[in-house]
């Protein structure tokens, strides 16, 4: 039989606000072990939290940004647990009244909508060391956003790319960084199979915890097959919560729907509900960057680049910003994307560079600006770049060390051109009689003496001329 | 004396502030042991802070409640004193942060004499909840002092501090206070800092002076009140009317509802009593009814429960107090600390309100209990439109017996009737004495007004208690 695969994702993103979510704590990550916490953080007896404006602020934002509602009352519900990573035994979430709803994103031009965002507060960490656990409360009350979609993906592909595009919109909005090696950002994907055309969604499964676009991939895979096998053996599959062993690929059940928890949740009297104005919505909606969406559109409108070269500059922000940067400063638009795919990013791939571009996008423009005029050569511009790249030079300084400019000594030029001519009698009497073709062995053999010290375009002129006189 | 009365004598040297301490610390090592109000007393920081005072008192430069010696309910946190909720579970646990009312009274260089004992967690109306040991009635040992701030109240009634500070979450101040005989004010919620005051239910949590008078209620109630941006439900707006110079013309309604048969003969002649004398004074009294009252106890047990159940869920033995030494892994940690280091009550209340909230029954019993609250708060407010403030008693009788003391939980839950519903409603009420029943036990009085009307509330209280003749427990070592 043939299966229709139905995903749907919960997006976890931490915010990179200055501050956790309910205490004034650094909200920064890698610190020494529970360096970053307080008596709220920790829930020392008689502790409060007090809600941090900015992650409501950045959650409103990955609203607008991913196309929700926002919604004018969100309020704060306990969700009860007890684990040792939770220091309140219950995590402040949000169920009842989130603060972003609906919402969406195409991949591929396919609509995947979004139920949700809510705004809630990370667990801490617990570090396994042989036959000890320790605790690290340092990640306990950094905010975290999750993004609940509707069931709308059909392929592990398409999941993939859901959380691919939406961790590209949050990072260019500035709320989260993305990293998913850190586990900054990490996702549970709901996964069940019908049979094709049915319109009756199959018992789903839910697995946990995936930090990384392959485990994804090669999670959701492994649990299609998983459930086509239960059903090809006319098993039934088990609602169940299960974990991704990446090691061997394959999913586990952790907890069955009967042994699923019943969180209790109710109101958070600690925290009144807040009030969010349309004013302020639209405020932050105003203060929002260009989304990549946007981006990809004027690129390939306005700019007249490839599908292809759009993507590849937009898929990292820092490039996105510079190519634009460099557009400002005059660059022609395709000269700076070819300048930028090809020896720009050569640099950044080489040099693993993650930070900030090390070659100022001035000195930049003015390079391809001068390869464009003919004013040095193609090399010569590969090379300019480079050196700006690995030396932190500067434009004028690079040209001038490297000797790159074409120099324009026309006198030069004609005195190489008259040599060569002298050399080469044979193919001079070839063009005499009409064999034009013989005009590029004299332009490489001219190239060759001058070693790119003039531009072919005046060897060319300067040739045909003196063929013609000659 | 009161503390107005002890400011005066501090300021103009009468006496010194270590010696007005050194007399509440022998008052307290000859009475704690009979009345058990204290479950910590550290002399030498007593002293330490009593110096400090002086200086300042020395300078000129005194505050209201400079080297006066206030009791702390064991639920404050406080840096160099433990605080354990009365618990078990928390022995010896001292915290790494005062609460922001203890740093408001420490800026006044108060003397925080003791930590005092209470119902574990705050769960109780009798004090015998205590996980330690039970605090005895002043005006007779063999009988409860209220609680869960009996300790509190217990300490004023014998002297052995000259204010204290409780809390009340359904009565939990002003039930002891009228127990033993003395003032106590649940301030408006909102109104004092939660921050650092351990947490029973959260949504009625309220801390507030227990002293001599209402006056003195005032003094500390002026020390403690802040805004506090710590606290998201601490109230930035806060004024509210102003003491009163005169009852004439006031109008003071009785509850109807809590003068019924229920309530015992003798305290019902008291506050009626008290009512008359108001109208003697030319305020203007007429009974009230209120009929959605009698859902205040059933409403208020799920909604505190179910709060209660979150809130302590965080002593899982983990992190700080006591942990069982017999665990084997974290599940036992969590069950055997939770089951050895908590009391019946606590376990009662955790389980009911865990049972409230579970979903199947959310709808049944937290939903409508928190619209039932609803339901009370818009009655209140409608008599508060038509009333200056309302008069009943704190309690249906005077404190009962350890020997008769009620079996079944729910009869005991009943008793909190009158209590509970003012602070459904987010509203101050206080208790001040109106008589003592035939066998020496006093009554009390509830004022309730409308929200951040304490001030107000307490000069009515103080018109009446410049006339009443209180008559002072006498312990004997």
């Amino acid at each position: 039989m043939k299966y229709t695969t139905v995903i749907g994702l919960e997006i976890h993103a931490e915010l990179k606000t200055k501050s956790k979510i309910f205490c004034s704590c650094e909200n920064s990550f890698g610190d020494e072990r529970n360096t970053r916490c307080c008596p709220v953080c920790t829930a020392l007896p008689g502790s409060l939290p007090s809600l941090n404006r900015e992650a409501v602020e950045m959650t409103i934002a990955a609203g607008l940004a991913l196309g929700c509602e926002i919604a004018p009352i969100a309020k704060w519900d306990r969700k009860n647990y007890f684990y040792p990573d939770l220091p309140k035994a219950y995590q402040i979430s949000e169920l009842y009244a989130p603060i972003c709803i609906g919402g969406g994103l195409s991949i591929n031009g396919r609509a995947i909508r979004l139920n949700h965002i809510h705004l809630e507060e990370d667990a801490g960490k617990l570090v396994h060391q042989g036959v000890k656990t320790f605790l690290d409360y340092n990640r306990a009350g950094v905010p975290l956003i999750e993004i609940v979609t509707e069931p709308d993906m059909r392929s592990p592909e398409e999941a993939a790319a859901f959380v691919e595009k939406v961790r590209r919109t949050l990072v260019y909005i500035g709320v989260c960084d993305g990293r998913m090696e850190q586990g900054s950002l990490r996702c549970d994907a709901n996964i069940s199979i019908m049979p094709e055309g049915s319109e009756v969604l199959g018992t789903r499964t839910e697995i946990k915890n995936l930090n990384s676009f392959r485990f994804i991939k090669s999670a959701i895979e492994y649990e299609v097959k998983r459930q086509m096998e239960v059903l090809g053996d006319g098993e039934k599959v088990i609602q169940e919560t299960r974990r991704y062993d990446a090691q061997c690929g394959e999913t586990f059940s952790m907890r069955s729907k009967e042994n699923a928890h019943d969180y209790r949740y109710f109101p958070d009297p600690d925290i009144p509900p807040v009030l969010i104005s349309r004013e302020d919505a639209a405020r932050i909606g105003e203060r929002l960057p260009e989304l990549p969406e946007a981006r990809l559109e004027r690129y390939t409108k306005e700019f007249g680049l490839s599908e292809v070269d759009a993507e590849t500059i937009l898929a990292e922000q820092r490039i996105s910003d510079y190519y634009d940067t460099a557009i400002k400063l005059g660059a022609e638009p395709r000269v700076a994307a070819n300048s930028i795919k090809g020896e720009l990013m050569r640099c950044l791939n080489t040099a693993q560079s993650k930070g900030e571009i090390p070659v100022a996008a001035e000195d930049f423009v003015k390079v391809i600006n001068l390869a464009a005029q003919g004013k040095i050569s193609q090399n010569g511009l590969k090379k300019a770049i480079a050196v700006m790249f690995e030396e932190g030079k500067d434009a004028e300084t690079v040209i001038k060390e490297q000797n790159l400019m074409i120099s324009e000594d026309l006198e030069l030029v004609a005195s190489v051109i008259e040599e060569v001519l002298k050399q080469n009698p044979a193919p001079l009497a070839q063009y005499k009689s009409g064999d034009t073709k013989v005009l590029g062995f004299f332009m490489g053999q001219c190239s060759k003496v001058l070693k790119g010290k003039a531009h072919p375009k005046t060897i060319q002129d300067l040739l045909k001329k003196a063929l013609d006189n000659a | 004396m009161t503390i107005k009365e002890l400011r005066c004598a501090l300021d103009s040297r009468e006496i010194s502030a270590a010696e007005l301490t050194k007399g509440y610390l022998a008052g307290i090592a000859e009475l704690n042991p009979q009345i058990g109000a204290y479950l910590h007393v550290n002399e030498e920081l007593a002293l330490s802070m009593a110096e400090k005072a002086q200086k300042r008192i020395d300078a000129g430069e005194s505050a209201p409640l400079t080297g006066i010696p206030i009791g702390i309910k064991d639920l404050l946190c406080t840096t160099d004193m433990p605080t354990t909720c009365a618990s078990k579970l928390l022995e010896g646990y001292i915290p790494p942060y005062d609460a922001t009312i203890i740093s408001n009274l420490r800026t006044q260089d108060t003397v925080l004499i003791g930590k005092i004992n209470m119902d574990e967690f705050a769960m109780g109306s009798s004090n015998m909840n205590s996980g330690y040991f039970p605090v005895k009635n002043p005006y007779d040992l063999n009988r409860v002092p209220g609680g869960s701030s009996g300790g509190s109240a217990a300490a004023v009634a014998a002297n052995l501090c000259a204010g204290a500070l409780g809390s009340d979450t359904g009565g939990s101040i002003r039930q002891p206070a009228s127990f033993c005989g003395v003032t106590g004010l649940r301030p408006t919620y909102g109104l004092v800092s939660r921050f650092g005051c351990v947490a029973f239910a959260s949504s009625l949590d309220q801390v507030g002076p227990l002293a001599q008078s209402a006056e003195d209620c005032g003094i500390i109630l002026d020390a403690i009140a802040s805004y506090d941006p710590k606290e998201m439900t601490s109230a930035r707006e806060r004024s509210g009317r102003p003491a009163t110079d005169s009852l004439k013309g006031l109008k003071l309604g009785l509850i109807e509802e809590l003068m019924g048969s229920d309530v015992e003969a003798q305290t019902k002649s008291a506050v009626e009593a008290a009512a008359r004398w108001y109208e003697a004074q030319g305020a203007i009294v007429e009974r009230i009814s209120l009929p959605m009252l009698k859902y205040g106890v059933p409403a208020y047990y799920l909604i505190s429960a179910a709060e209660a159940s979150a809130n302590l869920s965080r002593f899982d033995g983990v992190r700080y107090g006591q942990r069982s030494k017999s665990y084997t892994d974290y599940q036992s940690i969590v069950e055997k600390t939770r089951g050895e280091g908590f009391g019946w009550e606590v376990k009662r209340r955790i389980l009911l309100g865990a049972y409230a909230l579970c979903s199947g029954y959310y709808d049944a019993y937290y939903k409508k209990a928190v619209q039932l609250a609803h339901v009370v708060r818009e009655e209140y407010r409608k008599a508060l439109e038509q009333f200056d403030a309302l008069l009943s008693p704190v309690s249906p009788d005077v404190a009962f017996r350890f020997d008769n003391a009620p079996t079944d939980p729910a009869q005991g839950y009943i008793a909190d009737i009158c209590t509970v519903s003012a602070p459904l409603a987010g509203l101050p009420a206080l208790s001040t004495p109106c008589g003592y029943n035939s066998e020496g036990m006093p009554i009390g009085l509830m004022i309730t007004g409308k929200r951040f009307d304490d001030k107000f509330i307490l000069s009515l209280a103080s018109h009446y208690e410049r006339e009443f003749k209180k008559i002072p427990a006498e312990v004997r070592a």
